[in-house]
């Protein structure tokens, strides 16, 4: 593999933002034919390096060499002819268009179109990658991982041989992924190269030949995969020893926290998504609900914040009927922190600054607001020393929400959610898309509320996630509960059975 | 245009018309100015203002100046902008003037301010035709030609001048065909001709063979659509040869004759009301209008003339 | 090592002189308009200088013209305010033209019809408050739409519009119209409750104060109270402004009938200001322009103030330019036009210090 010549090298690429080095003295080598992973936090720069290579930005210092030569590549199309070609994790696509058309929109040089010859070529690419693809179905039908499979298509369309993927597992579910990893192997076989910008672990281990792992900015290593293990890279990326293990002790189980009883309601399309689900979460104990996505986990965590209405049954928090209050009311009445499961889109409002996200839900009342009249010195302040406890990093809490990275808005959230000491937590997908070490803070604060008596509701659809912190496990299924054991009983095997509806003898 | 200063001759102004001739173009000549609500080239009112302009530029050699378009929010402020730069005359053209013309009167006494087809104001000269006097006339033509017994007036919006022609109007129709049926509607819009035309065939499908428009370049709409539908019009601010008849109500002529009394310092800031009072002031009849309803209409004139029929003022 | 950080000074401060440059990119792109302009007045046969010294005397050298800028700045500030309150909640409000038409309804039927007792004072602010109530209403309409129904403001907004202004030609005719009237207007106000001129023999009333009043007011209400913070989360995402407990129905219909109100009050001043009657057909377009006036103002309340001046000013001197040059003032709507395009270009150019730290060192380099 190393005999292999350099597809793509870099040396010493420096891209700077300010005072701020989003790439600093950053080199590596990418020999032709091999699935080369980026690995880093959040933030470590990967993103930035390969808008450097795509030529979305202009590296500040430094080399680039395509198949040994020195190249200056400065905008994406410069980079699509030297036969590079992304596809982001968020897809540039047309949904309204078929396939063909998607794949052929913006070829440059193309006047007149042939779609039946492109057509013809796309079948025999799919094909070649062993993929069914319809050309002329509209995108939108498709599910995302063809929507995925068809950017890919895009590029090598284009002739690309080296393709950067941007956390492309993100968006798929379990078997898509599976299949996703096959068609990588195929692409490797057919004599392409592939970059693989990605935070997690396993995948690197599954996929890549080799690893470079970033941190800060910098390259804290280059690796052959047959020669590391998860842990070192782990270590090597974090920067400290990770704990997979977490201890803990017991738990002193109080009362309870949130009831739900027989509650029923329906999703945005008005199909019904909770069929008469009952349970019980009591302080000073994390309840994991376990389910294969899609059953129902979105809607019930909305439902018990106050952000979707029940039809039928009675959510009482802290033995409280909750019906009458809404979310605010629910956080500061009734002592309910919710971490929503789409930090962006629901939990953060992007556009505003980090010292108003810390009181997005508070900002209304005293001490921030007066008489109507807000008070930012008191956010900022209150900001401030938050920021400081729960760890943020940022140059000051005036900074715009957007421009921090998944594990720092996560803690925005949390930090937001926990702070007025709250008798029940509901968290939602709280670790998606972070990397280890935003996923061990988010554990351990979560457990570190269990221990003061708080009572967590943790809905995941990370089933090792949630053995490993929950103290109870709750199967959900087409909206209602159908098994629910202690999570030093719960194996694999049985919450698999229960996953899929069959309920236990 | 010169049609246009041939078609009329007006009663009061007689004298001075005959003064004019005798003598053009003074050394002194005043500078007149007009603020229009509509474009010059409507071939309607603004336009027969505008004509009037440039005759009072040929014979008295005055400096003149125009705005078209002058929303009303803007009257006092090109008004006065006007009278600032030393205008000695400054024309407001329509009612709709009548306010803006009395504040500017009061802030310049030394400027003479004129609104045509103006309510009384003080301070302000307005010159006004009698409506009603027109409107029979081209009632009593569409008494004669209609044969639905259904005739039409419309107007973009409802005011008193317009008030006066359509009573007129009806009178001169139901004095021919007194179960006769008059429809009244406006468009709410001076220039839309399309608006105009979609107006007409709806009052065309209620029967009405005779329409008369009172509009600006929106006219040419209704008379679009009584072509295609094979119904008539007649004319009162604009003139067409489709028309069975025209009554111009000239205001070229109205300003021409302001100015000149201007100059021998005989215009008093008062209402000055122009009589129907000769068969000039109407248009040809087209060959659609029988010789007896030519006749009938031509008596009315001598009637109103001779003071046997009398409308309002 | 000393000569380096001269060096790092210098260059900042050069930093510093492009960062202003560039915060002033509005009045380039309104001086690029102008020289754009500039070639059309001469293709148009006329001299520019000529032309443009006459429209900026006009407009905001000489003492009538200002009083007419600020006359006609008063209706477009307003409508402006009316245009960037719902903005700022992510709502378009296109029919800032019908708020002033219902505003100015309102007004004068209170003015009309207030009993004569009260002194003129209470009767002017009580005409003001059915001014902005009749706009906010009116605007409450799309507003409420949009929460409950989810239909899109921008048409219901657009067309209420039409329905406003016929209605008031419709009450024109059937009601308020004053007998005899040359044209459809209503009788006219009493004496005591047309606004103080504070311009002597202008037309600048005191309602344009009240304007600026209103524009520093919406600042304040945007950025210093919980009501304008709740407004502006609504506007950047309404998942999180649930979530947030803000109640976002409530948010779209209030900030729309605020923004009403503004309307309303733009109407109400013509009335009360400037016509002292309701005359039909009295607006000729401020609602629209009001958009160009938010748009010019990047959504900024005090900034509006500048913009409504600016394009007030352009439009009174274009008049001044035609009479006193015989320009046709069409060439300043076309002006008006290529103003906004040019601002509308100048918003793609951002500051970018890297870039010109990295030009600077390179000019360096070359010296």
């Amino acid at each position: 593999m190393t005999a292999a010549p350099a597809r793509l090298t870099l040396e010493g690429i420096v891209k700077r933002f300010g005072t701020f080095r989003a790439n600093d003295n950053v080199s590596l080598k990418i020999a032709k034919g091999s699935i080369h992973a980026i690995l880093g936090e959040n933030g470590a720069g990967k993103s930035t390096l390969m808008n450097v290579i795509y030529g979305l930005y202009e590296q500040d210092g430094g080399r680039i060499l395509s198949n040994g030569k020195e190249v200056r590549i400065t905008d994406p199309r410069e980079a699509m002819a030297l036969g590079i070609g992304m596809v982001h994790q968020h897809f540039k696509q047309v949904n309204t268009m078929s396939v063909v058309e998607n794949v052929v929109l913006g070829l440059p040089g193309r006047q007149i179109l042939n779609l039946d010859e492109d057509r013809r070529r796309i079948k025999e690419l799919a094909d070649e990658l062993g993929s069914e693809i319809d050309p002329d179905q509209p995108m939108w039908t498709l599910p995302i991982g063809t929507q995925q499979r068809v950017e890919i298509l895009k590029m090598l369309y284009r002739d690309a041989d080296l393709l950067i993927l941007d956390e492309p597992t993100s968006v798929l579910t379990p078997t898509e992924i599976k299949a996703f990893f096959v068609l990588l192997e195929k692409l490797r076989e057919s004599g392409r190269t592939i970059l693989l910008i990605t935070h997690k672990l396993d995948e690197v281990m599954d996929l890549a030949d080799r690893v470079t792992v970033m941190r800060l900015g910098r390259v804290e290593a280059e690796l052959e995969i047959a020669n590391t293990t998860p842990r070192e890279l782990a270590r090597v990326m974090v920067g400290r020893d990770v704990v997979f293990d977490i201890q803990h002790a017991p738990p002193k189980v109080g009362d309870p926290v949130l009831e739900l009883d027989e509650i029923t309601a329906v999703d945005d399309r008005g199909i019904g998504a909770l069929h008469g689900l009952s349970l019980t979460v009591r302080g000073g104990e994390i309840l994991g609900i376990v389910g294969i996505d899609g059953n129902g986990q979105g809607e019930l965590a909305e439902a018990i914040a106050g952000l979707r209405s029940i039809s039928q049954g009675r959510i009482a928090i802290c033995g409280q009927d909750a019906s009458g209050f809404d979310p605010s009311e629910r956080k500061s009445v009734l002592k309910m922190g919710y971490v929503p499961e789409d930090r962006q889109k629901v939990g953060l409002d992007l556009d505003s600054d980090i010292a108003f996200n810390m009181v997005l839900r508070s900002f209304r009342a005293p001490p921030f607001s007066k008489y109507g009249w807000i008070d930012f010195k008191k956010i900022r302040a209150h900001a401030v020393d938050l920021a400081e406890r729960y760890d943020i990093r940022m140059q000051s809490v005036s900074q715009r929400v957007r421009d921090l990275s998944g594990g720092n808005q996560q803690k925005i959230i949390l930090a937001r959610e926990i702070e007025d000491n709250p008798k029940l937590l509901v968290v939602a997908q709280p670790t998606k898309g972070l990397d280890v070490g935003a996923i061990e803070f988010v554990q351990r604060t979560l457990l570190a509320q269990r221990d003061q008596g708080t009572g967590v509701l943790y809905i995941s659809s990370e089933l090792e996630e949630l053995l490993l912190v929950a103290d109870r496990l709750a199967v959900i299924f087409k909206g209602r509960i159908i098994g629910d054991m202690p999570a030093s009983e719960a194996t694999s095997e049985k919450l698999g059975l229960l996953m899929t509806g069959r309920e236990l003898a | 245009m010169m049609k246009h200063l041939k078609s009329a001759i007006v009663a009061t102004f007689t004298a001075s018309a005959a003064a004019l001739v005798a003598f053009p173009a003074l050394a002194d000549a005043p500078r007149v100015a007009v603020a229009l609500p509509g474009m010059v080239t409507d071939r309607a009112f603004n336009e027969n203002i505008y004509d009037g302009l440039v005759a009072v530029e040929e014979q008295f050699g005055s400096e003149i100046a125009y705005t078209e378009n002058v929303s009303q929010a803007t009257q006092v402020e090109v008004m006065s902008d006007y009278a600032r730069r030393g205008y000695d005359i400054v024309v407001g053209s329509g009612g709709e003037y009548t306010d803006a013309a009395e504040r500017v009167a009061a802030n310049f006494p030394d400027t003479t301010v004129i609104v045509l087809n103006g309510a009384p104001t003080e301070g302000v000269t307005t010159i006004n035709y009698n409506n009603p006097e027109f409107g029979y006339l081209l009632g009593v033509v569409a008494g004669g030609v209609s044969e639905t017994g259904v005739v039409a007036a419309l107007s973009a919006q409802k005011f008193a001048a317009f008030d006066n022609v359509v009573d007129g109007f009806r009178q001169g129709f139901q004095s021919v065909q007194p179960d006769g049926e008059v429809l009244v509607a406006f468009t709410n819009d001076w220039a839309d001709v399309a608006l105009a035309k979609e107006a007409s065939f709806n009052l065309i499908s209620k029967k009405a063979d005779v329409l008369m428009p009172y509009l600006d370049g929106a006219w040419v709409g209704v008379v679009q659509a009584a072509q295609e539908r094979g119904v008539h019009t007649v004319g009162i601010l604009h003139e067409s040869e489709s028309n069975l008849v025209s009554a111009r109500l000239d205001f070229a002529r109205a300003l021409v004759m302001a100015v000149d009394l201007h100059q021998k310092d005989e215009l008093e800031a008062k209402d000055y009301v122009i009589h129907l009072t000769s068969r000039d002031q109407l248009g040809d009849f087209s060959v659609d209008v029988p010789e007896e309803v030519q006749t009938m209409a031509l008596d009315a004139v001598e009637k109103i003339k001779s003071g046997e029929l009398k409308f309002g003022d | 090592m000393s000569s380096e950080t001269l060096t790092d000074a210098r260059t900042s401060r050069l930093l510093t002189v492009i960062r202003v440059i560039y915060m002033l990119k509005t009045v380039w792109a309104v001086i690029v308009a102008l020289l754009i302009g500039a070639i059309f007045i001469l293709l148009a046969g006329g001299d520019p200088i000529e032309g443009y010294t006459a429209l900026f005397k006009g407009a905001f050298l000489d003492y009538w013209g200002i009083g007419d800028t600020l006359v006609r700045m008063s209706p477009l500030l307003l409508a402006g305010l009316a245009v960037i309150i719902p903005l700022r909640a992510g709502l378009f409000n296109i029919g800032a033209e019908g708020q002033i038409y219902i505003g100015a309804l309102f007004a004068t039927i209170a003015a009309l019809y207030l009993p004569g007792f009260l002194p003129g004072w209470i009767r002017i602010i009580l005409c003001m408050m059915a001014g902005a109530l009749g706009g906010g209403m009116w605007a409450a309409i799309p507003g409420l739409l949009k929460a409950y129904r989810g239909t899109n403001e921008i048409i219901t907004s657009l067309l209420l519009s039409y329905v406003a202004i016929y209605l008031i030609g419709a009450v024109l005719h059937a009601w308020l119209i004053e007998p005899g009237a040359p044209y459809p207007y209503s009788r006219e106000i009493d004496k005591s409750l047309e606004l103080p001129i504070f311009m002597p023999r202008t037309q600048a009333h005191v309602g344009i104060m009240v304007a600026w009043a209103a524009a520093i007011l919406v600042a304040v209400m945007l950025w210093r109270t919980t009501l304008g913070q709740a407004i502006q989360v609504v506007g950047h995402n309404k998942h999180a402004s649930s979530y947030a407990g803000l109640s976002v129905k409530r948010l779209t219909v209030l900030s729309f009938a605020m923004g009403g109100a503004m309307g309303g009050l733009a109407g109400t001043f013509e009335v009360l200001g400037l016509k002292y009657r309701l005359f039909d057909h009295f607006s000729p377009g401020y609602g629209m322009q009001g958009i160009i006036v938010a748009f010019l103002a990047a959504l900024n309340p005090i900034g509006a103030i500048f913009a409504a001046i600016f394009l007030a000013g352009l439009q009174v001197g274009a008049g001044s330019m035609q009479r006193a040059t015989g320009i046709d003032t069409t060439m300043v709507a076309a002006l008006q036009g290529l103003v906004v395009l040019c601002v509308a270009v100048g918003l793609a150019f951002k500051f970018h210090p890297d870039r010109w730290r990295r030009r600077i060192a390179a000019w360096r380099g070359n010296e």
